[in-house]
Protein backbone atom coordinates (compact mmCIF):
# COMPACT_ATOMS: atom_id res chain seq x y z
CA UNK A 1 0.00 0.00 0.00
CA UNK A 2 2.92 1.84 0.09
CA UNK A 3 2.14 3.25 -3.59
CA UNK A 4 -0.81 4.58 -2.58
CA UNK A 5 -0.17 7.70 -0.02
CA UNK A 6 -0.12 11.32 -0.18
CA UNK A 7 3.73 11.24 0.75
CA UNK A 8 3.53 9.48 -2.76
CA UNK A 9 0.85 11.49 -5.07
CA UNK A 10 1.81 9.17 -8.72
CA UNK A 11 2.15 5.88 -7.03
CA UNK A 12 6.08 5.21 -7.68
CA UNK A 13 7.82 2.25 -7.16
CA UNK A 14 10.48 2.15 -5.12
CA UNK A 15 13.57 4.22 -6.82
CA UNK A 16 11.19 4.46 -9.42
CA UNK A 17 12.00 8.09 -11.16
CA UNK A 18 9.67 11.19 -11.12
CA UNK A 19 8.80 14.23 -13.34
CA UNK A 20 7.51 15.40 -10.58
CA UNK A 21 7.70 18.73 -12.23
CA UNK A 22 5.90 21.94 -13.12
CA UNK A 23 4.34 21.77 -16.80
CA UNK A 24 2.52 24.85 -18.83
CA UNK A 25 1.97 25.03 -22.61
CA UNK A 26 0.38 28.64 -23.85
CA UNK A 27 -0.68 29.29 -26.91
CA UNK A 28 -0.45 33.09 -28.72
CA UNK A 29 -1.58 34.01 -32.04
CA UNK A 30 0.51 32.32 -34.24
CA UNK A 31 2.19 29.45 -32.12
CA UNK A 32 2.91 28.56 -28.85
CA UNK A 33 5.12 28.42 -25.51
CA UNK A 34 6.27 25.61 -23.48
CA UNK A 35 7.30 25.73 -20.71
CA UNK A 36 8.68 23.23 -18.15
CA UNK A 37 11.30 23.02 -15.25
CA UNK A 38 13.71 20.85 -14.77
CA UNK A 39 14.10 18.15 -11.99
CA UNK A 40 13.77 14.68 -11.79
CA UNK A 41 13.24 13.24 -8.16
CA UNK A 42 13.49 9.68 -6.87
CA UNK A 43 11.54 10.27 -3.32
CA UNK A 44 13.60 13.15 -1.85
CA UNK A 45 16.50 12.63 -3.99
CA UNK A 46 17.14 15.00 -7.18
CA UNK A 47 18.95 12.38 -10.03
CA UNK A 48 18.63 15.36 -12.50
CA UNK A 49 18.36 19.32 -11.66
CA UNK A 50 18.97 19.51 -15.54
CA UNK A 51 16.64 17.80 -17.53
CA UNK A 52 14.92 18.34 -20.43
CA UNK A 53 11.27 17.88 -20.09
CA UNK A 54 9.74 18.83 -23.45
CA UNK A 55 10.83 16.65 -26.07
CA UNK A 56 9.44 16.94 -29.82
CA UNK A 57 7.51 14.68 -31.23
CA UNK A 58 7.95 16.61 -35.07
CA UNK A 59 9.52 19.43 -35.84
CA UNK A 60 6.70 22.31 -34.86
CA UNK A 61 4.83 19.39 -32.49
CA UNK A 62 6.64 18.91 -28.84
CA UNK A 63 5.10 17.27 -25.72
CA UNK A 64 5.98 18.76 -21.84
CA UNK A 65 6.19 15.12 -19.99
CA UNK A 66 4.59 15.14 -15.44
CA UNK A 67 4.52 11.93 -13.90
CA UNK A 68 6.51 8.72 -14.00
CA UNK A 69 9.93 9.26 -16.86
CA UNK A 70 9.95 5.79 -17.68
CA UNK A 71 6.20 5.82 -18.85
CA UNK A 72 6.36 9.08 -20.63
CA UNK A 73 9.73 8.68 -22.37
CA UNK A 74 8.00 5.23 -23.62
CA UNK A 75 4.89 7.35 -24.64
CA UNK A 76 7.17 10.32 -26.36
CA UNK A 77 9.40 7.46 -28.25
CA UNK A 78 6.03 5.54 -29.47
CA UNK A 79 4.38 8.58 -30.64
CA UNK A 80 7.28 10.12 -32.17
CA UNK A 81 7.49 7.35 -34.35
CA UNK A 82 4.13 7.15 -35.45
CA UNK A 83 4.12 10.42 -36.49
CA UNK A 84 7.06 10.29 -38.37
CA UNK A 85 5.79 7.05 -40.45
CA UNK A 86 2.19 8.93 -40.57
CA UNK A 87 3.82 12.14 -41.67
CA UNK A 88 6.18 10.38 -44.30
CA UNK A 89 3.49 8.92 -45.66
CA UNK A 90 1.45 11.83 -46.25
CA UNK A 91 4.56 13.67 -47.40
CA UNK A 92 3.36 16.94 -45.02
CA UNK A 93 3.20 18.37 -41.54
CA UNK A 94 1.26 16.63 -39.23
CA UNK A 95 -1.50 18.14 -37.39
CA UNK A 96 -1.13 18.69 -33.40
CA UNK A 97 -4.75 17.03 -33.02
CA UNK A 98 -2.67 14.15 -34.75
CA UNK A 99 -0.29 13.79 -32.25
CA UNK A 100 -2.33 14.67 -29.30
CA UNK A 101 -4.58 12.00 -29.91
CA UNK A 102 -2.08 9.35 -30.64
CA UNK A 103 -0.73 10.50 -26.68
CA UNK A 104 -3.98 10.00 -25.37
CA UNK A 105 -4.24 6.41 -27.00
CA UNK A 106 -1.78 4.95 -25.46
CA UNK A 107 -2.41 6.56 -21.74
CA UNK A 108 -6.36 5.58 -21.71
CA UNK A 109 -5.40 1.96 -23.34
CA UNK A 110 -2.58 1.59 -20.75
CA UNK A 111 -4.25 3.48 -18.20
CA UNK A 112 -4.13 0.61 -14.64
CA UNK A 113 -0.25 0.61 -15.74
CA UNK A 114 1.00 4.57 -16.10
CA UNK A 115 0.86 7.36 -14.32
CA UNK A 116 1.70 10.01 -17.12
CA UNK A 117 0.52 13.72 -17.83
CA UNK A 118 1.30 15.26 -20.78
CA UNK A 119 1.06 18.68 -22.41
CA UNK A 120 1.14 18.75 -26.38
CA UNK A 121 1.83 21.85 -28.09
CA UNK A 122 2.67 23.19 -31.32
CA UNK A 123 2.03 24.23 -34.70
CA UNK A 124 0.72 23.33 -37.72
CA UNK A 125 -0.43 24.97 -40.93
CA UNK A 126 -4.37 23.96 -40.94
CA UNK A 127 -5.25 25.15 -37.50
CA UNK A 128 -2.15 27.57 -36.34
CA UNK A 129 -0.70 27.23 -32.55
CA UNK A 130 -2.74 24.37 -30.64
CA UNK A 131 -2.19 23.22 -27.22
CA UNK A 132 -3.75 19.53 -25.82
CA UNK A 133 -3.68 18.47 -22.10
CA UNK A 134 -3.69 14.81 -21.59
CA UNK A 135 -3.80 14.21 -17.89
CA UNK A 136 -3.88 10.80 -16.22
CA UNK A 137 -6.88 8.73 -17.57
CA UNK A 138 -6.10 9.64 -20.95
CA UNK A 139 -8.96 12.43 -21.13
CA UNK A 140 -7.23 14.66 -24.16
CA UNK A 141 -8.28 18.14 -23.67
CA UNK A 142 -7.98 21.38 -26.33
CA UNK A 143 -7.09 24.59 -24.52
CA UNK A 144 -6.00 28.15 -24.90
CA UNK A 145 -3.39 27.39 -21.98
CA UNK A 146 -2.62 24.45 -20.09
CA UNK A 147 -0.84 23.46 -16.49
CA UNK A 148 0.56 20.17 -15.17
CA UNK A 149 2.64 18.28 -12.97
CA UNK A 150 2.52 17.92 -9.40
CA UNK A 151 3.81 22.27 -9.39
CA UNK A 152 0.83 23.22 -11.01
CA UNK A 153 -1.57 22.84 -7.97
CA UNK A 154 0.31 25.78 -6.76
CA UNK A 155 -0.36 27.80 -8.90
CA UNK A 156 -3.86 27.80 -10.43
CA UNK A 157 -4.31 31.15 -8.62
CA UNK A 158 -1.71 32.71 -10.02
CA UNK A 159 -2.63 31.46 -13.25
CA UNK A 160 -5.61 32.62 -13.51
CA UNK A 161 -4.67 35.94 -12.44
CA UNK A 162 -2.14 36.66 -15.01
CA UNK A 163 -4.05 35.31 -17.63
CA UNK A 164 -5.35 37.36 -20.40
CA UNK A 165 -6.63 36.52 -24.19
CA UNK A 166 -4.41 37.24 -27.20
CA UNK A 167 -1.25 37.78 -25.22
CA UNK A 168 1.88 38.78 -27.51
CA UNK A 169 4.83 35.77 -27.88
CA UNK A 170 6.60 37.85 -24.97
CA UNK A 171 3.73 38.49 -22.79
CA UNK A 172 3.36 34.33 -22.85
CA UNK A 173 7.43 33.60 -22.45
CA UNK A 174 6.71 35.97 -19.49
CA UNK A 175 3.62 34.79 -18.45
CA UNK A 176 5.32 30.82 -18.50
CA UNK A 177 8.69 31.99 -16.48
CA UNK A 178 6.65 33.36 -13.43
CA UNK A 179 4.14 30.82 -13.02
CA UNK A 180 7.10 28.16 -13.51
CA UNK A 181 9.01 29.84 -11.11
CA UNK A 182 6.10 29.95 -8.53
CA UNK A 183 5.80 26.72 -8.48
CA UNK A 184 9.07 25.75 -8.18
CA UNK A 185 9.40 28.02 -5.30
CA UNK A 186 6.78 26.03 -3.95
CA UNK A 187 6.92 22.86 -4.97
CA UNK A 188 9.71 20.57 -3.43
CA UNK A 189 9.19 18.01 -6.89
CA UNK A 190 10.05 21.15 -9.06
CA UNK A 191 12.89 23.12 -9.11
CA UNK A 192 16.63 23.63 -11.31
CA UNK A 193 15.72 25.79 -14.15
CA UNK A 194 12.93 26.82 -16.45
CA UNK A 195 12.64 25.55 -20.02
CA UNK A 196 10.59 27.01 -22.74
CA UNK A 197 10.32 26.43 -25.98
CA UNK A 198 8.48 28.39 -28.45
CA UNK A 199 7.07 27.00 -31.85
CA UNK A 200 6.11 29.10 -34.51
CA UNK A 201 5.70 29.06 -38.48
CA UNK A 202 9.44 30.37 -38.37
CA UNK A 203 10.58 27.51 -36.55
CA UNK A 204 11.31 26.40 -32.90
CA UNK A 205 13.65 28.57 -30.02
CA UNK A 206 14.59 27.15 -27.09
CA UNK A 207 15.44 28.95 -24.11
CA UNK A 208 16.73 28.05 -20.78
CA UNK A 209 16.40 30.80 -17.52
CA UNK A 210 19.26 29.51 -14.93
CA UNK A 211 18.41 29.46 -11.03
CA UNK A 212 20.09 32.66 -10.77
CA UNK A 213 17.80 34.65 -13.11
CA UNK A 214 14.70 33.34 -11.98
CA UNK A 215 11.76 36.09 -11.86
CA UNK A 216 10.41 34.45 -8.49
CA UNK A 217 12.73 32.92 -5.61
CA UNK A 218 12.10 33.60 -2.45
CA UNK B 1 -3.26 -31.10 -41.22
CA UNK B 2 -6.52 -29.21 -40.77
CA UNK B 3 -4.59 -25.80 -40.83
CA UNK B 4 -3.44 -25.76 -44.23
CA UNK B 5 -5.29 -23.74 -46.30
CA UNK B 6 -3.91 -23.60 -50.20
CA UNK B 7 -4.81 -21.01 -52.16
CA UNK B 8 -6.89 -21.67 -55.36
CA UNK B 9 -5.08 -19.01 -57.81
CA UNK B 10 -1.85 -20.56 -59.07
CA UNK B 11 0.13 -19.21 -62.17
CA UNK B 12 -0.24 -21.43 -65.25
CA UNK B 13 3.16 -22.57 -67.56
CA UNK B 14 3.14 -19.25 -68.99
CA UNK B 15 3.12 -17.32 -65.95
CA UNK B 16 -0.75 -16.23 -65.86
CA UNK B 17 -2.80 -16.27 -63.15
CA UNK B 18 -5.60 -17.36 -64.72
CA UNK B 19 -8.22 -16.91 -61.95
CA UNK B 20 -7.59 -12.99 -62.16
CA UNK B 21 -8.44 -12.73 -65.94
CA UNK B 22 -11.50 -14.83 -65.27
CA UNK B 23 -12.04 -12.00 -63.32
CA UNK B 24 -11.56 -9.27 -65.40
CA UNK B 25 -13.70 -10.88 -67.75
CA UNK B 26 -16.28 -10.87 -65.57
CA UNK B 27 -15.64 -7.07 -64.90
CA UNK B 28 -15.60 -6.60 -68.29
CA UNK B 29 -19.29 -8.01 -68.96
CA UNK B 30 -20.62 -5.59 -66.59
CA UNK B 31 -22.15 -2.32 -67.16
CA UNK B 32 -19.83 0.29 -67.81
CA UNK B 33 -18.61 2.71 -65.20
CA UNK B 34 -15.97 5.33 -66.11
CA UNK B 35 -14.63 8.58 -64.28
CA UNK B 36 -12.74 11.80 -65.67
CA UNK B 37 -10.62 13.50 -63.31
CA UNK B 38 -10.99 17.95 -63.89
CA UNK B 39 -8.58 20.94 -62.39
CA UNK B 40 -11.70 21.59 -60.05
CA UNK B 41 -13.15 18.22 -59.09
CA UNK B 42 -13.46 14.62 -60.39
CA UNK B 43 -16.93 12.91 -62.33
CA UNK B 44 -17.79 9.24 -62.11
CA UNK B 45 -20.60 7.65 -63.96
CA UNK B 46 -22.40 4.47 -64.00
CA UNK B 47 -24.91 2.55 -65.94
CA UNK B 48 -27.59 1.96 -63.98
CA UNK B 49 -30.10 0.64 -65.95
CA UNK B 50 -32.68 -1.96 -64.19
CA UNK B 51 -33.44 -5.99 -65.74
CA UNK B 52 -37.65 -5.13 -65.55
CA UNK B 53 -39.54 -2.24 -64.76
CA UNK B 54 -40.61 -4.21 -61.55
CA UNK B 55 -37.31 -3.64 -59.69
CA UNK B 56 -38.25 -0.98 -57.16
CA UNK B 57 -34.83 1.48 -58.70
CA UNK B 58 -35.50 3.74 -55.55
CA UNK B 59 -33.64 1.25 -53.54
CA UNK B 60 -30.61 0.83 -56.17
CA UNK B 61 -27.36 2.85 -55.74
CA UNK B 62 -24.14 2.05 -56.94
CA UNK B 63 -21.88 5.05 -55.83
CA UNK B 64 -20.65 5.01 -52.34
CA UNK B 65 -19.71 7.47 -49.86
CA UNK B 66 -16.21 5.65 -48.82
CA UNK B 67 -15.14 9.58 -47.02
CA UNK B 68 -17.36 12.41 -46.66
CA UNK B 69 -14.71 13.81 -49.70
CA UNK B 70 -14.17 10.14 -51.33
CA UNK B 71 -16.87 8.08 -53.37
CA UNK B 72 -16.52 4.38 -54.73
CA UNK B 73 -18.13 3.12 -57.89
CA UNK B 74 -18.09 -0.48 -59.91
CA UNK B 75 -18.09 -2.37 -62.30
CA UNK B 76 -18.62 -6.31 -62.26
CA UNK B 77 -20.54 -8.00 -59.07
CA UNK B 78 -22.54 -6.00 -57.14
CA UNK B 79 -22.26 -8.32 -53.81
CA UNK B 80 -18.76 -8.11 -53.77
CA UNK B 81 -18.77 -4.44 -54.40
CA UNK B 82 -20.88 -4.26 -51.13
CA UNK B 83 -17.93 -6.39 -49.68
CA UNK B 84 -14.92 -3.98 -50.38
CA UNK B 85 -17.30 -0.61 -49.36
CA UNK B 86 -18.19 -1.85 -46.02
CA UNK B 87 -14.49 -2.63 -45.74
CA UNK B 88 -12.88 0.87 -46.80
CA UNK B 89 -15.53 2.58 -44.83
CA UNK B 90 -14.48 0.70 -41.61
CA UNK B 91 -11.05 1.11 -42.38
CA UNK B 92 -11.35 4.57 -42.81
CA UNK B 93 -13.24 5.15 -39.19
CA UNK B 94 -10.37 3.61 -37.98
CA UNK B 95 -7.81 6.18 -39.56
CA UNK B 96 -9.94 9.15 -38.32
CA UNK B 97 -10.29 7.44 -34.55
CA UNK B 98 -6.23 7.13 -34.63
CA UNK B 99 -5.39 10.35 -36.34
CA UNK B 100 -8.21 12.03 -36.34
CA UNK B 101 -8.02 13.12 -39.75
CA UNK B 102 -9.87 12.36 -42.70
CA UNK B 103 -8.30 9.05 -44.35
CA UNK B 104 -6.44 10.77 -47.53
CA UNK B 105 -8.35 8.81 -50.98
CA UNK B 106 -4.63 7.91 -52.16
CA UNK B 107 -4.68 5.78 -48.56
CA UNK B 108 -8.28 4.50 -49.18
CA UNK B 109 -7.23 3.26 -52.31
CA UNK B 110 -4.58 1.30 -50.76
CA UNK B 111 -6.40 -0.30 -48.36
CA UNK B 112 -9.08 -1.88 -50.79
CA UNK B 113 -6.28 -2.80 -53.05
CA UNK B 114 -4.55 -4.70 -50.86
CA UNK B 115 -7.47 -6.49 -49.53
CA UNK B 116 -8.08 -7.33 -52.99
CA UNK B 117 -4.46 -8.84 -53.68
CA UNK B 118 -4.72 -10.95 -50.77
CA UNK B 119 -8.10 -12.66 -52.04
CA UNK B 120 -5.97 -13.33 -54.71
CA UNK B 121 -2.84 -15.15 -52.77
CA UNK B 122 -5.00 -16.62 -49.59
CA UNK B 123 -6.28 -20.01 -49.05
CA UNK B 124 -9.93 -21.15 -50.20
CA UNK B 125 -11.15 -17.84 -51.68
CA UNK B 126 -11.58 -16.43 -55.06
CA UNK B 127 -10.46 -12.86 -56.44
CA UNK B 128 -13.64 -10.11 -56.11
CA UNK B 129 -15.58 -9.99 -59.48
CA UNK B 130 -15.25 -6.21 -59.62
CA UNK B 131 -13.20 -3.47 -60.74
CA UNK B 132 -13.33 0.17 -58.76
CA UNK B 133 -13.23 3.30 -59.55
CA UNK B 134 -12.54 5.68 -56.52
CA UNK B 135 -12.68 9.65 -56.76
CA UNK B 136 -12.18 12.08 -54.32
CA UNK B 137 -10.68 15.79 -53.49
CA UNK B 138 -8.85 16.80 -50.67
CA UNK B 139 -7.09 20.41 -50.17
CA UNK B 140 -3.48 18.89 -50.24
CA UNK B 141 -3.56 16.97 -53.02
CA UNK B 142 -6.34 18.26 -55.29
CA UNK B 143 -8.55 15.61 -57.54
CA UNK B 144 -7.64 12.40 -57.97
CA UNK B 145 -9.37 8.95 -59.61
CA UNK B 146 -8.07 6.17 -59.15
CA UNK B 147 -9.04 2.52 -60.87
CA UNK B 148 -8.44 -0.88 -58.40
CA UNK B 149 -8.40 -4.35 -60.50
CA UNK B 150 -9.49 -7.56 -59.06
CA UNK B 151 -5.42 -8.33 -59.31
CA UNK B 152 -5.13 -5.71 -56.66
CA UNK B 153 -3.13 -2.66 -58.55
CA UNK B 154 -4.39 -0.04 -58.49
CA UNK B 155 -3.74 3.18 -61.01
CA UNK B 156 -4.27 7.06 -60.99
CA UNK B 157 -6.03 8.11 -64.14
CA UNK B 158 -6.95 11.25 -65.88
CA UNK B 159 -9.71 10.15 -67.49
CA UNK B 160 -11.07 6.04 -67.56
CA UNK B 161 -13.62 3.60 -67.92
CA UNK B 162 -14.01 0.12 -67.07
CA UNK B 163 -17.31 -2.92 -67.54
CA UNK B 164 -18.84 -3.70 -71.38
CA UNK B 165 -16.93 -1.54 -74.01
CA UNK B 166 -14.46 -0.15 -72.38
CA UNK B 167 -12.24 -0.30 -74.84
CA UNK B 168 -14.27 2.24 -76.94
CA UNK B 169 -15.21 4.38 -74.04
CA UNK B 170 -11.36 4.90 -73.54
CA UNK B 171 -10.36 5.68 -77.07
CA UNK B 172 -13.44 8.17 -77.40
CA UNK B 173 -12.15 9.80 -74.05
CA UNK B 174 -8.57 9.92 -75.31
CA UNK B 175 -9.70 12.46 -78.17
CA UNK B 176 -11.79 14.52 -76.05
CA UNK B 177 -9.97 14.86 -72.44
CA UNK B 178 -7.94 17.94 -72.18
CA UNK B 179 -5.78 19.00 -68.79
CA UNK B 180 -7.60 22.16 -68.51
CA UNK B 181 -11.45 20.84 -68.39
CA UNK B 182 -13.12 21.91 -65.34
CA UNK B 183 -15.69 19.59 -63.80
CA UNK B 184 -19.03 20.87 -65.49
CA UNK B 185 -16.71 20.10 -69.14
CA UNK B 186 -15.75 16.61 -67.94
CA UNK B 187 -19.50 15.75 -66.61
CA UNK B 188 -20.37 16.85 -70.42
CA UNK B 189 -17.92 14.80 -71.51
CA UNK B 190 -18.26 11.64 -69.07
CA UNK B 191 -22.28 11.44 -70.17
CA UNK B 192 -21.10 11.54 -74.16
CA UNK B 193 -19.05 8.44 -73.18
CA UNK B 194 -21.53 7.27 -71.55
CA UNK B 195 -24.33 7.45 -74.49
CA UNK B 196 -21.52 6.15 -76.80
CA UNK B 197 -21.95 2.40 -75.59
CA UNK B 198 -25.37 2.59 -73.83
CA UNK B 199 -27.79 -0.01 -74.96
CA UNK B 200 -31.51 1.63 -75.45
CA UNK B 201 -32.52 5.23 -74.55
CA UNK B 202 -29.86 7.15 -71.49
CA UNK B 203 -32.44 9.28 -69.32
CA UNK B 204 -31.72 10.44 -65.98
CA UNK B 205 -33.43 7.75 -64.07
CA UNK B 206 -31.20 5.01 -65.28
CA UNK B 207 -27.56 6.12 -65.30
CA UNK B 208 -25.72 7.42 -61.73
CA UNK B 209 -23.52 10.20 -62.01
CA UNK B 210 -21.09 11.39 -58.70
CA UNK B 211 -18.85 14.49 -58.69
CA UNK B 212 -16.65 15.87 -55.53
CA UNK B 213 -15.57 19.59 -56.13
CA UNK B 214 -13.78 22.15 -54.51
CA UNK B 215 -16.17 21.73 -51.66
CA UNK B 216 -14.44 18.34 -50.86
CA UNK B 217 -17.80 16.56 -50.70
CA UNK B 218 -18.78 13.51 -52.77
CA UNK B 219 -22.27 13.29 -54.01
CA UNK B 220 -24.35 11.74 -55.91
CA UNK B 221 -26.44 14.15 -58.85
CA UNK B 222 -30.19 14.32 -58.40
CA UNK B 223 -31.75 13.60 -61.24
CA UNK B 224 -33.30 17.05 -62.08
CA UNK B 225 -29.60 18.11 -62.50
CA UNK B 226 -28.99 15.06 -64.57
CA UNK B 227 -31.57 16.18 -66.50
CA UNK B 228 -29.96 19.60 -67.11
CA UNK B 229 -26.74 18.14 -68.17
CA UNK B 230 -28.65 15.71 -70.72
CA UNK B 231 -30.14 18.41 -72.07
CA UNK B 232 -27.00 20.40 -72.66
CA UNK B 233 -25.31 17.35 -73.94
CA UNK B 234 -28.49 16.99 -76.65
Amino acid sequence: MDNNSCMNPYGLRDGEMSSGTTIMAVTFDGGVVLGADSRTSSGSYVANRVSDKIVPLHDYVWTCRSGSAADTQAVADYVKYYISAHSGELDRLPRVQTCANLIRKICYNNKDRMMAGMICGGWDPYEGGQVFEIPLGGTIMKQKFAIGGSGSSYIYGLMDSLYRENMTKEECKEFCKKCIAHAMARDGSSGGVIRLVIIDKEGVEKECILGNELPFMP
Amino acid sequence: MGDMNFSLTTFNKTGKLLQIEYALNRVQQGKMSLGIKATNGVVIATDRKVSSVLVDDAEYVKMQNITPSTGFVYSGMGPDFRVLTRNARKAAQKYFLTYREVQPLAEVVRESALVMQEYTQSGGVRPFGVSLLAAGYDKESGPQLFQIDPSGAAFGWKATAIGKNYVNAKNFLERRYNEEMELDDAIHIALLTLRESYEGEMTEFNIEVGIVGEDGIFRILTPAEVRDYLDEAN
